[in-house]
């Protein structure tokens, strides 16, 4: 897994390509939501700046930390998390979806030159919903450890965007190296 | 001279046995204990596998790749059964003062195996696909070792890390 993601570092300008795809998805967002100073910035400049090679997970939550301070006077942390969560969603549904179209090519011309396919589209498609389901339980499990019940706590939306974005980078991987 | 090429030949087609490779945990042990605060332990992992690769005659055959990769995946594999035993008895405690409590709280112990179980379903199912990139070739091995080491290495510091919170 290490592998691919390192992968992805030679990747940058295809991944500029999707981070434009998903701000342009973001532009429409919830009503409560305008209100924050929120910009994903932050995230973006810090991932940009990164030496190769570098871990890329030290710039997930910069974006959120700059709009939590920017919001000063308002309990913003868990508002702003879920902006920077909402980024990364779109970002990893992206990197999915171009990750699934060259599985489904792969095995497309397999079948055409008469070679075994190797179900790839399955293997992804099981893939993600496997990480799902550990995405829930993990989060599940770090709420408990801070005695927190809501879903939509800081503390729970900080654990989702955290492995949603290191989802991302995973899936940008295998959609644009691969 | 054909007689000298065909032991070099019989030398390089030789299966590298479990035997012959010349492993240690210290290539990674070391990297981790040189780390510095804040830096990432994840850097560490596969240096050991990548040492006995270079150390080790044939090293780089797909087979003594597979057969180095396991051997670090081993290393990381007990430590992850440790960092597990003592995170689950630590929130085991917990579920037990929440019982006597009487709290409705949701106990930390059933989630951390629930985690656990998700997540070794999550792990196979990557290394599949994973495996899936190679076909039926001989660079499936060594790509199934590798994944299955890269993520059992995580899973392990990252439930250390939890295990250090208290």
């Amino acid at each position: 897994m290490v592998v691919l993601r390192q992968w992805s570092n030679l990747v940058g300008t295809c991944v500029a390509v999707i981070a434009a795809f998903v701000v342009s998805t973001l532009l429409t967002v919830p009503t409560y939501a305008q209100d924050l100073p929120f910009s994903i910035e932050a995230t973006e400049t810090c991932l940009a700046d990164l030496p190769r090679g570098a871990d890329r997970d030290q710039c997930v939550g910069a974006a959120a930390e700059v709009c939590r301070k920017a919001a000063e006077g308002q309990d913003a942390m868990g508002p702003c998390i879920g902006q920077e969560l909402a980024y990364w969603t779109a970002r990893m549904q992206a990197s999915f979806a171009m990750a699934i179209s060259r599985a489904e090519s792969k095995d497309f011309d397999a079948r055409a030159m008469n070679i075994p396919p190797q179900h790839q589209e399955d293997a992804l498609n099981a893939l993600q919903d496997n990480w799902n389901v550990y995405r829930e339980s993990a989060c599940k499990f770090e709420q408990t450890l801070w005695g927190i019940e809501d879903s939509n706590s800081a503390t729970a939306l900080l654990c989702q965007m955290v492995l949603v974005a290191q989802q991302t980078f995973y899936l940008e991987a295998v959609a644009l190296v691969d | 001279m054909l007689k000298s090429s065909l032991v070099v030949l019989l030398a390089v087609a030789t299966p590298v046995l479990a035997d012959d490779l010349i492993y240690s945990d210290a290539a990674t042990v070391s990297c981790l204990d040189g780390l510095i605060e804040d830096q990432d332990p994840t850097f560490c992992i596969g240096a050991s596998a990548e040492a006995c690769m270079e150390d080790t005659q044939g090293g780089w055959s797909t087979a003594a790749m597979s057969g180095c990769l396991n051997r670090e995946l081993k290393y990381w594999d007990a430590r992850l059964n440790v960092a597990y035993g003592d995170v689950r008895d630590m929130r085991k405690k917990t579920d037990a003062e929440l019982d006597e409590l009487g709290s409705a709280a949701r106990r930390p112990g059933k989630a951390l195996l629930a985690m656990q179980r998700a997540w070794i379903a999550y792990r196979d199912a990557t290394c599949d696909y994973e495996r899936s990139h190679w076909g039926g070739g001989t660079g499936g091995g060594p790509a199934t070792m590798s994944c299955l080491m890269n993520m059992t290495a995580e899973q392990a510091l990252y439930l250390e890390a939890d295990g250090l919170q208290e």
